[in-house]
C-alpha cells in the first residue's frame, strides 16, 4: 500500500498561528470562571438536604448560597460566610416546591440560592427563573443555573452524587446601577412549564453503541447510567429515521438527549446533521424552527418574596478613593474601587495628554491588558468565582477620549494590604521605554485596602 | 500533570492541532480561534482528565467540537459555507500540493477520519469517540475515503 507524506499536505504551522498558540499557553491561567457545579459541592448539598429531612433544617438554610457560588464552605471566605443574609422563604404550586436557601448582598451584586423540588416526579417539570426584583424593579442577572430546568433532571447525571429531584442552584446579578438603603423587599419569581401531551426524545447518541466503542469501564458505566436514566423516566426514546415534526403534529414536546428543545433553537437545527446523516441516514431530521408554544404550557408561576438590609452592607464593602495620578504620558483617575467578600471591582480611566484617539492607541501599546495583583512579597487567592477584565479605548460625555482598564473580579480569602496592576502574564516589552513607562504604573498606581 | 508538561504537550502537538485545524475550518484566523479555545478549555478541565496518556486524543476531541462551533457559525453567518469551501492562497505553500488538493476534495466525513488516523496518529478507537461515531463506521469512511485519494491521486499522476 503506498503511504503518503501526511504532513507535506499542509503548510508548515504560519507564525500567527504559532503566535497565538503560545499566547493562548500564557493566558490559559487568567481567562475567564465560569460557575461550575462541582460533585464535592453536589455532595455536600445532598448531605445538606439529608440533614434538613432529618429535622436539622438550618443545615440546608444558608449553606446553598456558598455552594453555588464558590462550591462549599470550605472555599469561602470567613468574610464572605459572614455575609450571608438569613433569609428563609419557600413557595410550592403545582406540585413544585422551592426554597430561597442564601443571599448575599454586597451592595453591588446580588446572590441568591434555591433548592426546588418536584412532589410528582412521575409528570416532568419544566422550571425557569424568570426575574428577581428589588423594590419592586427587576434587575439584570449576570449568572444563574435555573434558565431552564427539567425536574426530575433525568438528562443530567454527569456526576454520581448530583441530585436530580430536588435540585439546587442559583443566580448572581449584574453589577446594579442603584444604590439602597433600609430594608429591600426583593422577590424571585419562577415559572413551571409542563409537556402539552408528553416528552419525547430523539438523539443519535442515544443509539450510539459506545458500550462497545468505549474502552475504559468506568467510561461506559457512565454512559450507560445516563442512557438507563432517560430510559426509565418514562419518555418515551424515538426511532431517529422519524421525522421530529411528526412528533410535534402529534402533539409531543421533543427534546434531545440532554433535555434541550430541539426544535426551537437555532443551534441544534446546525448540531445534528452533522452526525446524522452517514449513520442514520442521509435525511437530516431537524431543519425548520418550531415555536415551542405548541409543546409546553405554563401551568404555575411562583413567587417567593424575600428581605434584605441594605444598611449591613456597609459593614462588608471598602469603597476606595483615590487622588488623580500624574504618569509621565497620562493622568489616571481610578473611577471606583470597591471590594467586598462577593466582589472586587477595580474601573480606572487613563487620560493622555492630548486629547485624540491616537493618543488613546499609544496608552494602549504602552499599558496594554494588565492583570491585578499584590505587590511583592504579599500573597492573594481569589474565591473562585468568574472574573471579568476589560482595556480598551473609549470616550466620556465631554468628548474626553481615554483608555479604561477595569477589572470585575470574584472576592478573595483574605483582604491583602494593597492591590496592585501586574504584567506577570505578558512577555517582556521589546522596547526600553514601554517598560520604564510599565515599571512606572505598576508602581504608582497601588491601590492601599487597610 | 504539570502546567510545564502541559505546555510542553501542546507545543509537541501543534503542527496536528494546525493541520486539523486547517482541514475543517477556511482561514488561518479560524485555526488560531479554534486552537485557542481548545487549549483554555483543556486546561480548564484538566484535573478531569483521568488517564494522562490519553492526553493527546483527548485535546483533538476538544478541537474537533471547538472547530464544530466555528462551522456552525459560518452556517449561522448567512452566505458562507460551512467549511474549506474557498481553498485561500496560502494554502499554496503545502509542500505535497497534490496531496492536499485530494484531500480538499474529500468530504469532510471521509478526510477527518483518515487525517486523525494517519496523520495524528490516532486509533480507529479513538477517531470513533472524537467524530461520535462507532468503530464499523470509522473504519467504512477510512477505507471509502483512501479508496478515493488514491483514485484521486493516480488521475493526477497521469
Amino acid at each position: 500500500m503506498k503511504t503518503y507524506d501526511w504532513e507535506n499536505a499542509f503548510p508548515a504551522v504560519p507564525a500567527m498561528v504559532h503566535l497565538r498558540l503560545e499566547k493562548a499557553l500564557e493566558e490559559k491561567g487568567t481567562m475567564n470562571r465560569k460557575y461550575v457545579r462541582r460533585p464535592a459541592a453536589a455532595l455536600a448539598l445532598v448531605m445538606a438536604l439529608l440533614l434538613a429531612l432529618m429535622g436539622v433544617a438550618y443545615a440546608a438554610v444558608n449553606s446553598g448560597i456558598l455552594e453555588y457560588l464558590v462550591g462549599g464552605e470550605e472555599s469561602a471566605s470567613q468574610a464572605l460566610k459572614a455575609s450571608i443574609q438569613p433569609v428563609t422563604a419557600t413557595a410550592e404550586k403545582d406540585h413544585i416546591r422551592i426554597d430561597l436557601t442564601g443571599a448575599i448582598f454586597d451592595g453591588d451584586r446580588l446572590a441568591l440560592s434555591f433548592t426546588m423540588e418536584n412532589h410528582k416526579p412521575e409528570e416532568m417539570a419544566y422550571v425557569t427563573l424568570d426575574e428577581v426584583s428589588l423594590n419592586g424593579e427587576w434587575i439584570p442577572i449576570s449568572f444563574q443555573s435555573f434558565a431552564g430546568q427539567w425536574l426530575p433532571d433525568v438528562f443530567a447525571i454527569d456526576f454520581p452524587d448530583y441530585s436530580r429531584n430536588p435540585n439546587s442552584g442559583g443566580m448572581l446579578s449584574d453589577w446594579l446601577k442603584k444604590e439602597y438603603t433600609g430594608i429591600i423587599q426583593g422577590e424571585a419569581t419562577f415559572v413551571v412549564q409542563r409537556p402539552m401531551k408528553q416528552a419525547v426524545v430523539i438523539d443519535p447518541w442515544m443509539w450510539y453503541d459506545y458500550d462497545v466503542v468505549l474502552e475504559d469501564e468506568e467510561s461506559r458505566a457512565h454512559y450507560q447510567a445516563r442512557k438507563d436514566a432517560i430510559l426509565q423516566s418514562g419518555l418515551e426514546v424515538a426511532d431517529v429515521f422519524r421525522d421530529a415534526h411528526s412528533y410535534l403534529g402529534e402533539g409531543y414536546t421533543v427534546l434531545d438527549a440532554w433535555g434541550n428543545f430541539l426544535l426551537d433553537q437555532s443551534e441544534y437545527q446546525y448540531l445534528r446533521p452533522f452526525f446524522m446523516s452517514e449513520n442514520y441516514g442521509s435525511r437530516p431530521v431537524y431543519h425548520e424552527t418550531i415555536n415551542r408554544e405548541g409543546q409546553m404550557m405554563e401551568t404555575a408561576r411562583i413567587t417567593i418574596p424575600f428581605t434584605l438590609n441594605a444598611d449591613s452592607v456597609q459593614d462588608i464593602r471598602l469603597d476606595v478613593v483615590i487622588p488623580d495620578i500624574e504618569l509621565e504620558n497620562c493622568t489616571a483617575h481610578f473611577e471606583k474601587i470597591s471590594v467586598t467578600p462577593l466582589s472586587t471591582l477595580v474601573k480606572l480611566k487613563l487620560y493622555p495628554r492630548e486629547n485624540t484617539p491616537e493618543a488613546v492607541t499609544e496608552l494602549s501599546r504602552c499599558y496594554g491588558c494588565p492583570s491585578i495583583s499584590v505587590p511583592e512579597g504579599q500573597r492573594i487567592e481569589w474565591l473562585q468565582m468568574e472574573g471579568e477584565g476589560f482595556a480598551g479605548g473609549r470616550r466620556d460625555e465631554d468628548g474626553r477620549h481615554y483608555y479604561e482598564i477595569s477589572f470585575s473580579w470574584g472576592g478573595m480569602m483574605e483582604l491583602p494590604d494593597s492591590l496592585c496592576f501586574s504584567y506577570e502574564f505578558d512577555a517582556e516589552p521589546e522596547e526600553a521605554q514601554i517598560a520604564r513607562l510599565r515599571q512606572e504604573f505598576i508602581e504608582k498606581l497601588t491601590i492601599p485596602l487597610n | 500533570m504539570t502546567e510545564e508538561e502541559f505546555d510542553g504537550k501542546i507545543r509537541g502537538m501543534e503542527g496536528k492541532m494546525y493541520r486539523l485545524a486547517r482541514s475543517m475550518l477556511r482561514s488561518d484566523a479560524d485555526c488560531a480561534d479554534a486552537m485557542q479555545n481548545a487549549i483554555f478549555i483543556a486546561w480548564r478541565k484538566l484535573p478531569a482528565l483521568r488517564k494522562p496518556e490519553k492526553f493527546e486524543g483527548w485535546l483533538t476531541r476538544i478541537l474537533v467540537n471547538c472547530c464544530r462551533d466555528m462551522q456552525r457559525e459560518y452556517l449561522k453567518r448567512k452566505g458562507e459555507g460551512p467549511i474549506t469551501a474557498d481553498i485561500p492562497q496560502e494554502i499554496c505553500q503545502s509542500r505535497d500540493i497534490d496531496l492536499h488538493w485530494a484531500l480538499e476534495a474529500l468530504s469532510e466525513k471521509h478526510r477527518l477520519p483518515i487525517l486523525l488516523h494517519y496523520m495524528n496518529g490516532l486509533t480507529v478507537n479513538e477517531v470513533a469517540l472524537i467524530l461520535r461515531l462507532t468503530v464499523p463506521s470509522v473504519k467504512g469512511r477510512i477505507r471509502e475515503g483512501m479508496k478515493k485519494l488514491r483514485m484521486m491521486m493516480e488521475e493526477n499522476a497521469e
